[in-house]
């Protein structure tokens, strides 16, 4: 069966951040609230197995995008560690390996937010639903107009994460920050198929799934930054 | 060379999404042009029931592809145009212009507003006191320049102008047609980014450069940078030399001294073709010319005597030696660069660069070693020059007051291997129009100057290029009323004070009225005080999307204007110089695109173009209105405009469409179907190997433009510098150098690509990125540093320049930069009235408060300028101390 996954190939991405704003304005998310981010560090240690992909040739620092990694493979009868966490059923995954969240059915006990390896998920806070003291403004009132299960509906309380843009997914497209990314960084596809751009990039290049200790077996790979 | 790789192309278009889970009166995406910054990229934006709910690249734009970087994201995507803190009335002062305080604005009608600018322009007018400021990410030269000649403005600057590569330019443009000297991403192994991010966190067209430049590293482009701070441009490289600010110059003259003296690897064939070395130069420093033709002397080695240029075989030049002419001793001009560069020996570039002699050796040796001298490579049947080592050079070199030295090398190092316009090499933005299927002409028509042989350059779009005339011969300066600073040599950058203030700085009138189409010239500006002094004199009319600090202190009246997602514009991507995305192979394409408005202005809040047509109208200068745009954008019969005719500004950009491309593809058209694009040929592309021409290497018209300056000058009483005009360059130290010892930080400034100026930070996606991103609102420090300080992550530091300026911020650690620096990014610290707009307000370091030229007064100024091009010295010195809140 088909599983969707991406490649974020780390020698390519800049850090531009034009990832997290293109999800922001798709999304519709609240202020403050990230479903894609990016973390900068001086070597992030203990991320994965072989630290020396991570190397530079002089001083080390790595930009790393970062987005629900969409752990566990259906076809193997893998769930996801936040699913296995969801005390309603809100949490599902679907047969393709996106994993969703139900709005009507979240009580915002935030135990997924605990069970994520990854910091990935969010709760929607109550206040403030806009980004100015004045009040809401049309853009960020347009969130109303999705239906209640719709992720981009932001219900106060509920548990918030990147869906792989499934909207934009059962529609034929990429997700937003794939086709959006300047540095062509970002790719999408079925990463059971072995004949995939996306397989294929992970195997020429020593493609890598982020805290392999956790055995999440996440659906989205790294290319090494050099 | 790189393999091309097929796999790795961009994406093809994906369609168009809409919503199917709401129900929708209308649901369209409009094709538009983004205003993020100079690179203008191909948008599209989703408008949903009349409100903007999101934005994505145009596919089909050169310029983007596709793509938006998150500047393009936020002012697109929606919630720019339903921000409440936009100015939508026109706005009266009611009190006193003051720093900081209430101004008092009181809401005003459009007639009113247009009334008083009338009436203070009518007063002004015959004096000429009139000066526009156009701030260059928010709107473009094009039309500013129009309406600038048709008031007879004084003179236009740019709130950016200080901090541009003014040296860059002027040698790019002279000697390539270039804005910049953009490498061949598609073929270059080697590619050397020095004091420059391009590709990475800045860059002309940032967006397509980013995926030219990643995908040249992915394919296997060995990748160096050299600059003093590890920022997103080492990250992206092979190897990081953190050399000691502002001594560039010596790493350079030494790669030269390697090339010419001790290994003599160089490419003279092609300095024999295509460039001045073998000119016969007087002890003057002047060329030596033919007494009957004037034309540039070389000697004949078969002949045995000194021949015009035209007259030898460029296999019969000398291009050494001393020879002797009536008595007088010339040496050619190869002769005086390898003699000058002699004593710049890799251990000199060490002890001035902090760099390793074996550094500074083994790179020049690689660079040569990849630029394959004497190869040759075909493209589409043409046997090409192949030189796939290239260098990225832009303010890092550019950004010192002896900055035009580094440039001058770096020209030097780039002719004397041949890798200007070889594949692989240097190829620039600039292109010739050399195909007969190309609907418009690229960037310039280039002829050959028939005395010197050079290349001659005109842009055919005279508003789209900041020069004012052709890029060569180098205009003389003969006169400094009209345009006081724009015929100075180099595009001569100053800031607005100088030109206000011209009285203290050049014994010309004061200007009168001030027409600023919205650039906060405060923040870009730094030294407030003074600033305020001078500035508060004039009248001033300021175009506002939202208010700000200088708002606030020095305007009289205030124009509520619009942003893209509301407003009328034309971008031929293929003339326009910062739209270096197009240059070369890596984008296969030119276009041709129009940004439409995909929404009501909020409130009152009109378009800027469409209110200066009114002053125009006003002041009757519609006439001259419109003979300027006919010229300056290049309009042909029968679609020039009518000068007795008043047309409104989507009239006017429909008269360029169909004048350039006929009248089938009006502005409608390209409102309706998005860019019409088409593809680049060979021969435009490297057009510099398909036209016999030469170009300088011994600058020999920098000595001329010296003595014609000194001639002005002195009948003038200005007093000048005239030690950096000279034709071959050396390493100066920067005037930090001479500061005490107590200032022991070089203060570095980089930009980073999320943000444009000081106002992209107003839009809160921005602002929360910012947050997020570990450096944009800090200063960055090394701990071993900042721990000999006793300062600790996070603490607030005062930064003080020589001058006693103090600035507060907030430190980040890295070992990711010399320890003997600091470094932030520019154009933050914004200090606006309480809440006039708390989003990113106060936030981040303000690096131009530091900067030295702009404290020192009409007296010495120039010390700490780069005379040629108007660039402060940007590596100034400081001292760092703990603030208020550290623990001491």
């Amino acid at each position: 069966m088909t599983r969707l996954g991406m490649v974020i190939d780390l020698k390519k991405c800049v850090s531009c951040y034009g990832c997290v704003a293109s999800c922001k304005v798709e999304n519709f998310t609240r202020p403050d609230i990230f479903w894609s981010w990016i973390e900068k560090e001086d070597l992030p240690s203990g991320w994965v197995d072989d630290e020396d992909v991570l190397k530079s040739t002089s001083f080390d620092r790595v930009s790393v995008p970062l987005l629900c990694m969409h752990c566990g493979d259906p076809d193997k009868g893998e769930t996801a560690p936040c699913q296995d966490a969801c005390p309603t059923g809100a949490t599902q995954k679907r047969d393709d390996g996106i994993v969703t969240i139900d709005p009507t059915k979240c009580i915002g006990c935030k135990f997924c937010m605990e069970a994520c390896p990854y910091g990935a998920r969010t709760q929607n806070p109550k206040d403030p639903e806009s980004y100015y003291p004045e009040g809401i403004t049309e853009w960020e009132q347009f969130r109303k107009r999705f239906p209640d299960d719709d992720h981009r509906r932001h219900t106060p309380g509920t548990v918030g994460k990147c869906v792989f843009c499934k909207h934009r997914v059962d529609d034929g497209m990429d997700p937003k920050c794939v086709t959006n990314c300047i540095s062509n960084a970002r790719y999408f596809g079925d990463i059971n198929d072995p004949d995939s751009e996306v397989s294929r990039l992970i195997e020429e290049h020593d493609g890598f799934q982020l805290s392999p200790e956790h055995d999440t077996n996440p659906a989205v790979y790294y290319l090494p930054p050099r | 060379m790189s393999e091309p790789s097929p796999s790795w192309e961009p994406l093809i278009d994906q369609g168009d999404y809409r919503f199917s889970e709401i129900d929708t009166e209308q649901d369209e995406w409009i094709s538009t042009i983004c205003n993020g910054c100079y690179a203008f990229c191909g948008a599209k934006v989703h408008v949903v029931d009349g409100t903007v709910v999101s934005a994505k690249g145009d596919p089909y734009s050169p310029n983007g592809r596709g793509r938006l970087c998150a500047k393009g994201q936020a002012i697109l995507g929606g919630l720019l145009h339903c921000d409440p803190y936009r100015v939508t009335t026109p706005l009266r002062r009611t009190n006193p212009k003051t720093l900081h305080g209430d101004p008092g604005w009181e809401e005003i009608s459009w007639e009113t507003a247009l009334d008083t600018i009338e009436t203070n322009l009518r007063d002004a007018l015959p004096e000429r006191a009139l000066m526009y400021s156009v701030p260059v990410t928010k709107l473009c030269n094009r039309y500013s320049k129009s309406f600038m000649a048709a008031l007879g403005a004084r003179g236009m600057n740019h709130a950016g102008g200080r901090y541009c590569a003014s040296a860059i330019h002027t040698v790019a443009g002279m000697n390539s047609g270039t804005w910049e000297p953009r490498p061949d991403y598609e073929y270059a192994d080697y590619i050397i980014f020095w004091g420059s991010q391009h590709g990475a966190s800045a860059g002309h067209c940032y967006n397509s450069s980013v995926r030219h430049r990643q995908k040249a590293w992915r394919d296997g482009a060995h990748v160096v940078c050299i600059d003093p701070v590890h920022n997103m441009s080492a990250e992206k490289a092979d190897e990081w030399v953190p050399i000691k600010p502002g001594t560039d110059t010596a790493f350079i003259l030494a790669m030269i001294n390697l090339y010419l003296n001790e290994w003599e690897r160089y490419d003279e064939g092609y300095i024999r073709e295509y460039t001045n070395g073998p000119y016969l130069i007087r002890p003057d420093g002047r060329y030596v010319r033919d007494a009957e033709t004037n034309k540039c002397v070389v000697w004949d080695t078969e002949a045995g005597e000194p021949k015009p240029y035209d007259e030898v075989s460029p296999d019969d030049m000398a291009i050494f030696g001393d020879y002797s002419l009536d008595g007088t001793t010339c040496k050619t001009g190869l002769q005086l660069i390898r003699e000058g560069v002699s004593e710049y020996t890799p251990e000199l570039a060490s002890e001035e660069c902090d760099v390793p002699a074996e550094t500074v050796s083994r790179i020049a040796r690689e660079f040569v070693e990849h630029a394959r001298l004497g190869e040759t490579i075909s493209i589409d049947g043409h046997e090409l020059r192949h030189r796939p080592a290239t260098i990225y050079y832009l303010q890092g070199i550019n950004g010192h007051n002896h900055g035009m030295m580094g440039v001058m090398g770096l020209e030097i190092l780039l002719n004397i291997l041949g890798i200007r316009g070889a594949v692989g090499g240097m190829i620039g933005s600039g292109t010739q129009n050399l195909s007969s299927e190309a609907p418009i002409s690229p960037q310039h028509q280039a002829t050959v100057h028939e005395e010197t042989g050079h290349l001659a350059i005109s842009p055919p779009d005279r508003g789209l290029w900041p020069f004012h005339e052709d890029m060569y011969p180098l205009e003389t300066p003969e006169e400094i009323e009209t345009y006081p600073l724009s015929n100075l040599p180099g595009i001569a950058h100053f800031p607005e004070h100088m030109m206000i203030g011209s009285e203290d700085y050049w014994g010309l009138p004061e200007c009168e009225v001030v027409i600023n189409l919205g650039i906060n010239d405060i923040v870009s500006y730094g030294n407030t005080e003074e600033y305020f002094e001078i500035m508060k004199e004039p009248f001033t009319a300021r175009f506002a999307v939202h208010l700000d600090e200088a708002a606030d202190a020095l305007a009289d009246i205030v124009l509520p204007t619009t942003v893209a997602l509301e407003s009328s514009y034309n971008l031929p991507w293929n003339m326009q110089p910062h739209a270096v995305g197009t240059g070369g192979f890596a984008e296969p394409e030119y276009g041709f695109g129009v940004r439409q408005p995909a929404v009501e202005p909020p409130g009152e809040a009109r378009p800027v173009p469409e209110v200066l047509l009114d002053i125009v109208d006003r002041v009757d200068r519609i006439g001259t209105n419109n003979h300027a745009f006919n010229e300056i954008f290049g309009l042909e019969a029968p679609h020039r405009l009518d000068p007795d005719e008043k047309y409104d500004w989507e009239e006017m950009l429909d008269m360029e469409c169909r004048s350039k491309f006929g009248d089938e593809y009006s502005y409608d058209w390209f409102k309706e179907n998005g860019p019409l694009t088409w593809e680049k040929e060979v021969e435009e592309v490297y057009w510099m190997q398909f036209i016999d021409h030469r170009v300088s290497i011994y600058f020999e018209e920098f000595v001329q433009i010296g003595e014609e300056l000194r001639d002005l000058f002195t009948s003038k009483d200005i007093e000048w510098d005239y030690s950096d005009y000279q034709g071959v360059p050396q390493y100066k130290e920067c005037a930090s150098e001479h500061e005490p010892d107590e200032y022991e930080f070089y203060l570095i400034n980089h930009r980073l690509s999320f943000n444009s100026g000081s106002w992209t930070n107003r839009i809160p996606w921005i602002d929360e990125i910012n947050d997020m991103d570990w450096e944009a609102y800090n200063v960055v420090m090394h701990p071993e540093a900042a721990g000999r300080k006793g300062i600790s992550e996070g603490d607030t530091v005062v930064v003080e320049n020589p001058i006693g300026n103090e600035r507060e911020g907030q430190v980040t650690l890295s070992e990711g930069i010399r320890k003997d620096c600091i470094a932030a990014p520019q154009a933050f610290g914004r200090k606006d009235r309480e809440n006039v707009d708390p989003i990113g307000n106060e936030k981040g370091f303000r690096v131009s408060d530091m900067l030295m030229p702009y404290h020192t007064g009409p007296d010495h100024w120039r010390e700490y300028t780069d005379v040629y091009a108007g660039t402060p010295d940007m590596d100034v010195k400081v001292n760092v101390s703990p603030g208020g809140d550290s623990e001491q």
